[in-house]
């Protein structure tokens, strides 16, 4: 469905055209039917990232194809909904109007346009008397709303959504959570940027962490969060002196536990304790958050 | 083809529901009425001058008409990132640009329309009976309009407002002038060494003035407002040939500004 490989993209900005790279050597790969997260801090390149693949911007070296053609390409759109990251719409049009008129750029029948409009209106969440009112009365969350709809209209293939929880109450959180949740099972291909990592976590089948231009970190959530390989919590009793704690057995991350990072450095630890003569509390795997990765990503290479 | 109507359609509706049209449109009709009075004060035929302050009023409020909604249709997009969802589509994006193009051009002709209503409506209640000629000298005011809606549009595809409304004006005031200065040139041919004081120009100059000259449509062409009022005869095949001549330039401004927007990154 996406295809990216070794993107990269720079801007010249401000009149003396600084070079700013924003896109390093981008690559992913996202297969058919999956709910693909793209994560990382505000500058990271996934804006540009998406906008290369929907031909909005022109890279200046690698690939990227979207559904099987080469991005820029009209064709690779066929079948592709896109929500940009803040979209603004046209305010002189009602939302019935402004919906009827993606729908025909969607090449929806006259036809079936009313019957269409009126199915992903329900889906979003739109009320059929918001419909009649100009996009200028409307509120940010019900922008993003109408947003989504035009996104939808043309029974796509393939989502690509741009911060599509921006702007957005919990509840409507919750709202576009279950709508992206609906898609899924329903075969199409979500990918979607974000920066609510929870949802993100909660959702995603696979991901894609994007720090400094770079994907530093790609693959199921279980996958980003061990970064490949698993980490152990050492909890003792009591508090304990850790100065004589050999560093390759682990870190010190409060005054009982020792983190360890993989299974063999915590069979070490756990003989090291019972040779200190310390009692062992427990010993678990190391939960870390989206949060946590990002942290330590962006604290590696920002 | 179905996507030009759809980006046109939009255009249009995007216009005429602008409130800067309608007080252009509304200042036109009063300019138009107040022919009436200008006509009663003056020593000429008021006919005459009813008709030719008229038909002056229409071209200025075309010419401001093209180049500021014109530079606004697409500038306007760009700024609110409308265009972004826009462009998304499967449409190429010269569609984007001819259909912007033919909103406006569908805006104009109606405007021109209600002007023309009124202008002729002044014409009755004076008791002169409008010629169909006037209607010629409207079209080639439409058809000016249209040029300079597309040079409007070429600029507006690559620069800011400011610049691209400055550069259309800038062309709109070469293109009145370009015949005048071409003349000039083969005067100073004729006579440049007979008369003392006559500019000498180099070579690479004449070919500078000569390409501008064809880059740049002679307005002029499209001015047969004067010919029309005191009723002095058009060469044969005019209207047609001026329209080829229109429609050239059109399609010259059009090709370049749909091969730069396509090459154009939105960010």
């Amino acid at each position: 469905m996406i295809e990216v490989s070794d993107l990269r993209k720079t801007y010249h900005i401000g009149f003396w055209r600084k070079p700013v790279q924003a896109v390093k050597g981008v690559s992913l790969h996202v297969r058919p039917g999956e709910l693909y997260g793209f994560i990382g801090p505000n500058g990271a390149g996934k804006s540009t990232t998406i906008k290369i693949l929907l031909g909005l911007l022109s890279a200046d070296s690698g690939t990227a194809r979207l559904m099987g053609k080469p991005a820029g390409y009209p064709a690779s759109r066929e079948h592709v909904g896109f929500l940009p990251e803040q979209p603004y719409f046209y305010d002189y049009l009602t939302g019935r109007e402004f919906l009827a008129f993606y729908g025909r750029l969607a090449r929806i029948a006259w036809r079936d346009l009313s019957g269409r409009v009126g199915e992903v209106s329900e889906l979003v969440g739109l009320k059929p008397d918001a419909l009649g009112r100009k996009l200028r009365t409307y509120s940010k969350g019900m922008l993003q709303r109408i947003g989504l709809a035009q996104a939808l209209l043309g029974k796509p293939r393939l989502v690509i959504l741009d911060e599509p929880m921006s702007g957005l109450d919990p509840l409507g959180r919750r709202d576009v959570r279950n709508i992206l949740k609906g898609l899924h099972a329903d075969g199409i291909t979500v990918f979607y940027s974000s920066h609510v990592l929870s949802d993100v976590e909660a959702i995603c089948t696979r991901l894609a962490m994007v720090v400094d231009g770079e994907v530093r970190r790609e693959g199921t959530v279980s996958d980003v969060l061990s970064g490949g390989k698993e980490s152990f919590h050492v909890v003792l009793t009591g508090p304990v002196d850790f100065s004589r704690l050999p560093e390759k057995l682990g870190s010190v991350l409060d005054a009982r536990t020792i983190v360890c990072p993989d299974a063999e450095a915590k069979r070490e630890c756990l003989q090291w304790a019972l040779q200190q003569n310390l009692e062992i509390e427990a010993v678990a795997r190391a939960r870390h958050s989206l949060e946590d990765v990002l942290a330590q990503e962006v604290a590696k290479h920002a | 083809m179905n996507f030009i109507l759809v980006i046109a359609y939009n255009a249009f509706r995007e216009t005429v529901r602008d409130k800067i049209l309608y007080n252009l449109v509304f200042f036109t009709i009063g300019l138009i009425l107040f022919s009436l009075l200008l006509g009663q004060w003056s020593v000429f035929a008021e006919e005459n001058v009813i008709k030719d302050f008229a038909l002056a009023v229409m071209s200025l409020s075309g010419l401001m008409m093209s180049v500021f909604v014109g530079i606004g249709l697409i500038q306007k997009e760009i700024q609110r990132k409308t265009i972004l969802t826009l462009l998304a589509k499967p449409l190429p994006r010269w569609h984007f640009i001819v259909g912007k193009y033919l909103g406006l051009l569908l805006v104009l002709a109606l405007n021109l329309g209600i002007m023309t209503l009124v202008f002729f409506l002044v014409l009755i209640s004076i008791g002169v009976r409008p010629q169909p000629n006037l209607l010629l000298a409207i079209y080639l005011v439409y058809l000016e309009m249209a040029v300079i809606t597309a040079v409007a549009l070429l600029f507006s595809a690559f620069s800011t407002p400011m610049l691209s409304a400055l550069f259309t004006l800038g062309v709109y005031v070469a293109g009145h002038l370009a015949g005048d200065i071409l003349n000039h040139l083969s005067f100073i041919h004729r006579f440049g060494a007979r008369l003392p004081g006559t500019p000498v120009i180099s070579v690479w100059q004449e070919r500078i003035i000569r390409g501008v000259y064809y880059v740049i449509p002679n307005l002029e062409n499209f001015n047969i407002r004067g010919r029309v009022v005191y009723n002095l005869p058009l060469g044969h095949h005019y209207v047609l040939n001026t329209s080829l001549y229109g429609a050239a330039f059109i399609l010259m401004y059009l090709i370049i500004a749909s091969l730069w927007f396509s090459k154009r990154d939105f960010i």
